[in-house]
C-alpha cells in the first residue's frame, strides 16, 4: 500500500473498527446484566437490585472493553499480516544517512538510584554504537534529583560514564533547580533550551533499555511517515526477581503482544502515549503539547500530573498522528519490585487519571482521546464500582436474609411471587464472566503456541502451562487486594486529597513485615469483620465471597511473601514463570547486567559516604561538582554572605550529619563554599572533624 | 598561631597519612603517588622549619596542592589518561571546562495550549 491510500484508508478503518467494538460491548454487557438481574431474588424490580444491576452493567462492559481488544489482538496476530504497520517496510538494517535526522534521546531522572540509570544508558549507547548510527544521536539525562546526595551521585556517574565509553559531547547531563510541572516540565525545558537541534526525541523512564536497531528503525518509521507525531513501542517488562514482578513480567510478555495488537486494531492513527519509550517529532510536540495548568487546586487542578495521555491527545489535535508500533522489539521497561511499591505508583496514576476527566471535555480534541482519557479514569474507577457492587450484593444478601417473604406483593392474587433462586444461571453468568476475563489468556498461550521456537523460550509446553495457570492464580489473589487500595485512592483523590510524587523504588528490595502490617491491616480487619458478618448471617452467600475475602484476609503475608526475591528465584529454577529474555539475554540486558555487577572503582570510589560527602572530600568528585556548576559567582547580599559563612561553619565543626538536606543544596550550589570546605577539611590538623567527614589519617 | 618548639613526630606522620589519603582518591599510580607525598613533605618541613605558624597537616596538604599545580601532569596527558582514570583535580577542572555537560543553547519557544 503506498503511502497516500495509506493515510486515506486508517481513518475510515479505525471508524468501523470502532463502531464494531462498540457493539459488541453493548450487546454482551446487557445480555449479561439480564443475567444478573434474572438471578436476583426480585429479578431487578426493587431499588437496591436495580442499583446492583446497573453496576453490574457498567462493570461487564469494562471487563468485555479487554476481551474484544484482545480478540481483535488474536485476529490481528493469527493473520501475521497487517496492512495498517506503522512498521511495514522499515528494514531490519537501515541507514540513517542523508536524512539529516538527529535524534535525542532524553532520561528525565529524580532521585533514581545514579547506578541503574546509567548502566540503562551505557547499555542502549553501546547497543547503538553497534548499527554504526550513533553520530545522529545524542543522550540528556534531565535531571529534577534535589536530594543532594543523590544529585552528586548523577554527576560522577555520568562523567564515570563518559570517561568509559569517550561519549564526552554526546552524553549530557542537565540538573534544573526549579522542579516546575516535573517530568513534563523537564520534557519541555529540554525542547525551549536544544529542542530546535533535533528532528525527534526518544522519551526514556529511568528503568528504560532500548535496543540500538530499534532506536534506528523507530527514526526510520518516523521518516517514512512524516504525518506521524508520537509513535510508541509496545516495552516488554523485565529484570525483576521478586515473585510478583516476575509474574507480572510473564503476563507482559504472554498478553501484552496480543493487547498491543488489539489496541491498535481500533486506534490506528489515534493511539496512546505511555510517556516512554516512544519517539517524538520534536517541533509539532513544542507547537501543541505545552501544557496548561487546569483551574483550581491539585488534585482536581493545577499541573496535569499524567501528561502523556494529554500530549498524545494535544499534538493529535493539531493535526499529527499517534502510533502504537506493538511488533516493534527491542523496547525494556521494569515493573515494581513488590505489591505496594507497585500500589504507590498506582496511587499517583490513578490521581493523574482522574484529573483527565476533565480534560476529557476540553474543547477540539477528538473522540477517540476523550474516550481514552475516560478509559484511564475508568482503569481505577472501575476497582470502586467493584466494591460498591460488593457492598450493595452483601447488603442485599444480609437484608434477604432478615426480610420475610411477601408472597402477595400486588395483593389478592391466584398465584404467590415466590423468590427464586436459581443457582444454575448464577452459574452460567459466572462462567461467562470467567471466559470474559481468563479467555484472553488462553488466546495468548495459543498464540505462543503457535509461532514456531516462541514456546522453548518460556521452558516448554508444560511450564508454560502451569505458569499460566500459576500466574492466573496468583493474579485472582492480588485482585481483591489491589481493588481495595484502587477504590481507596478513587475515593481519597475525589475528596481532594493530594499525593506525593516521590522516586519509585526500583532494586529487589523485599517490604518488611511492619510495613505490610501498616498498609494491609485495616484491610485485613474489614475483611475479617465482612467474612464473619456473612458467615453468621447468610452462609451461601459467605461461600460464593470467599474468593474476595480470603485473599484479602491473607494480603500481609501475601505482600511480604511474594516481595522476596528468593522465592522469585525459586519458581525461576523451577522453570515457571519464565520470559524469553531469561532464556536467552539480549545484548542489551547483558551489557546491563555487567554493568551493574562490575565495581565502580575510579571517581566514585568513597566507601559508605553520600554523595555529598564525597563532593566536600573527594578531590576529582570534588573537581566535577565545581566544573558543572554555574561558574559565575554572584554577588551576596550581605545577610545571605553572613549566613553561609555560618553554614561553612557549621559544616566544619558539626560535620555533614548535622547538615539538612536544605543547607546541603545551599553548600552545593555554592561554588566558593564547596572549595573553601573542601580545602578546609583536608587542612584541618582536627582529627574529630576530619574523621566526621569520613578522612581517617 | 603556634610559636615554640618543633611539631612531634607524630604530628608528620599524620601529615603523611593526610597526603597519601588525598593522593588515593586521584587514582595515581603508587610510585608517582609516594614521589609527591615525599616531595610534599619536603615542602612543608622547610616552610616550617623558618616559621612553625601552622600545622604540618596544613602544610603538607597545601604543598602538595602547589605541586600538584606545578607538576600540571593532567594537562598533558587530556581529560583521560590512557589508563582510563581521571587523573587530578586540575585535570578535572579543566575537563569540565572544556567538555561541557550540556551543548550550547538554542533557544524555542514551547508555550503552554489553551484548554476549555
Amino acid at each position: 500500500m503506498n503511502l497516500r491510500s495509506f493515510d486515506q484508508s486508517w481513518e475510515n478503518a479505525a471508524r468501523m473498527r470502532r463502531i464494531l467494538l462498540l457493539a459488541l460491548i453493548i450487546a454482551t454487557s446487557v445480555i449479561a446484566s439480564g443475567h444478573m438481574a434474572d438471578i436476583l431474588p426480585h429479578r431487578g424490580s426493587t431499588r437496591l437490585e436495580l442499583a446492583i444491576v446497573i453496576v453490574f452493567a457498567t462493570l461487564f462492559a469494562w471487563i468485555s472493553i479487554g476481551f474484544w481488544e484482545a480478540v481483535a489482538g488474536l485476529f490481528t496476530l493469527a493473520r501475521r499480516f497487517d496492512r495498517f504497520s506503522i512498521t511495514l517496510g522499515v528494514e531490519e538494517d537501515v541507514s540513517l544517512e542523508g536524512t539529516g535526522a538527529r535524534t535525542a534521546i532524553l532520561i528525565p531522572v529524580a532521585n533514581e538510584e545514579a547506578d541503574r540509570v546509567f548502566a540503562g544508558i551505557k547499555a542502549t549507547y553501546q547497543s547503538l554504537e553497534k548499527t554504526g548510527q550513533i553520530r545522529h544521536f545524542d543522550f540528556f539525562i534531565l535531571s529534577d534529583s534535589n536530594d543532594p546526595d543523590r544529585w552528586v551521585e548523577e554527576e560522577i556517574t555520568w562523567a564515570e560514564t563518559c570517561r568509559s565509553l569517550g561519549a564526552f559531547n554526546r552524553i549530557f547531563y542537565r540538573r534544573r533547580r526549579v522542579n516546575l510541572k516535573r517530568k513534563s516540565g523537564n520534557i519541555a525545558d529540554f525542547c525551549r533550551r536544544w529542542g530546535k537541534n533535533y528532528r525527534y526525541m526518544i522519551v526514556f523512564d529511568a528503568d528504560s533499555v532500548m535496543a540500538g536497531q530499534t532506536l534506528v528503525r523507530m527514526v526510520q518509521a518516523m521518516e517514512r511517515h512524516p504525518k506521524v507525531g508520537i509513535l510508541q513501542t509496545a516495552p516488554l517488562a523485565v529484570n525483576r526477581e521478586t515473585l510478583i514482578a516476575r509474574t507480572q513480567q510473564f503476563a507482559n510478555h504472554v498478553y501484552s503482544s496480543m493487547f498491543a495488537a488489539g489496541l491498535h486494531f481500533i486506534q490506528l492513527g489515534d493511539s496512546h502515549f505511555w510517556g516512554h519509550n516512544a519517539i517524538i517529532r520534536v517541533q509539532p510536540f513544542m507547537q501543541h503539547c505545552g501544557l496548561p495548568a487546569l483551574p483550581g487546586k491539585p488534585p482536581r487542578g493545577g499541573f496535569i500530573m499524567s501528561h502523556d495521555f494529554v500530549e498524545a491527545a494535544f499534538i493529535r489535535r493539531g493535526g499529527w498522528e499517534v502510533w502504537l508500533a506493538y511488533d516493534l522489539g527491542g523496547s525494556y521497561e521494569e515493573v515494581p519490585p513488590t505489591l505496594l511499591e507497585e500500589l504507590k505508583r498506582d496511587r499517583r496514576w490513578c490521581q493523574g487519571n482522574l484529573q483527565h476527566i476533565r480534560i476529557a471535555f476540553a474543547k477540539g480534541l477528538l473522540s477517540a482521546h476523550r474516550a481514552l482519557f475516560l478509559h484511564g479514569a475508568m482503569s481505577y474507577g472501575s476497582s470502586l464500582l467493584w466494591f460498591v457492587f460488593i457492598t450493595l450484593s452483601t447488603v442485599e444478601a444480609i437484608a434477604e436474609a432478615f426480610r420475610t417473604p411477601v408472597y402477595f406483593p400486588q395483593g389478592r392474587s391466584l398465584f404467590p411471587d415466590w423468590p427464586v433462586w436459581h443457582p444454575r444461571w448464577a452459574l452460567t453468568l459466572l462462567g461467562t464472566t470467567a471466559i470474559i476475563l481468563f479467555m484472553p489468556k488462553l488466546f495468548s498461550a495459543i498464540l505462543i503456541m503457535l509461532q514456531r521456537g516462541q514456546v522453548r523460550k518460556y521452558g516448554g509446553y508444560l511450564r508454560l502451562l502451569l505458569s499460566l495457570g500459576l500466574e492466573v492464580f496468583l493474579s485472582a489473589l492480588f485482585a481483591p487486594v489491589r481493588m481495595l487500595f484502587h477504590s481507596k485512592f478513587v475515593f481519597i483523590t475525589l475528596l481532594g486529597r493530594q499525593v506525593g510524587w516521590g522516586p519509585q523504588q526500583r532494586s529487589d528490595l523485599g517490604t518488611g513485615w511492619l510495613e505490610a502490617i501498616r498498609f494491609h491491616g485495616v484491610g485485613t480487619l474489614l475483611a475479617l469483620i465482612w467474612a464473619a458478618a456473612l458467615f453468621l448471617i447468610n452462609r451461601s452467600f459467605f461461600w460464593w465471597n470467599s474468593p474476595i475475602f480470603i485473599p484479602l484476609i491473607l494480603s500481609i503475608p501475601l505482600s511480604v511473601w511474594s516481595s522476596r526475591a528468593s522465592v522469585g528465584r525459586t519458581f525461576r529454577k523451577l522453570g515457571l514463570l519464565l520470559i524469553p529474555e531469561e532464556v536467552e539475554q539480549p545484548g542489551e540486558l547483558q551489557s546491563l547486567e555487567a554493568s551493574l555487577a562490575s565495581e565502580h572503582k575510579t571517581v566514585s570510589s568513597s566507601p559508605g559516604a553520600g554523595g555529598f560527602v564525597k563532593a566536600i572530600v573527594n578531590p576529582i568528585v570534588n573537581a566535577i561538582h565545581l566544573g558543572l556548576l554555574r561558574n559565575k559567582q554572584r554577588k551576596l547580599a550581605q545577610a545571605i554572605a553572613g549566613g553561609r559563612a555560618g553554614l561553612l561553619e557549621k559544616a566544619l565543626s558539626q560535620g555533614p550529619l548535622s547538615l539538612t538536606a536544605k543547607e546541603k543544596r545551599v553548600i552545593l550550589y555554592d561554588p566558593l563554599l564547596v572549595r573553601e570546605l573542601h580545602r578546609r577539611v583536608w587542612e584541618t590538623p582536627d582529627d574529630r572533624i576530619a574523621k566526621s567527614w569520613g578522612i581517617v589519617s | 598561631m603556634r610559636n615554640g618548639p618543633p611539631f612531634h613526630e607524630e604530628d608528620w606522620q599524620k601529615a603523611q597519612q593526610r597526603v597519601l589519603t588525598y593522593l588515593q582518591f586521584l587514582n595515581l599510580p603508587s610510585v608517582e603517588s609516594l614521589e609527591l607525598a615525599l616531595q610534599a613533605l619536603k615542602r612543608a618541613i622547610a616552610r616550617l622549619g623558618d616559621s612553625p605558624e601552622t600545622h604540618p597537616i596544613t602544610e603538607s596538604w597545601r604543598a602538595l596542592q602547589a605541586l600538584l599545580a606545578e607538576e600540571a601532569f593532567p594537562a598533558a596527558q587530556g581529560p583521560v589518561s590512557p589508563e582510563g582514570k581521571i587523573p587530578s583535580p586540575t585535570g578535572i577542572h579543566g575537563l569540565c571546562g572544556e567538555i561541557r555537560s550540556m551543548p550550547a543553547l538554542n533557544r524555542g519557544s514551547m508555550v503552554p495550549g489553551k484548554m476549555r
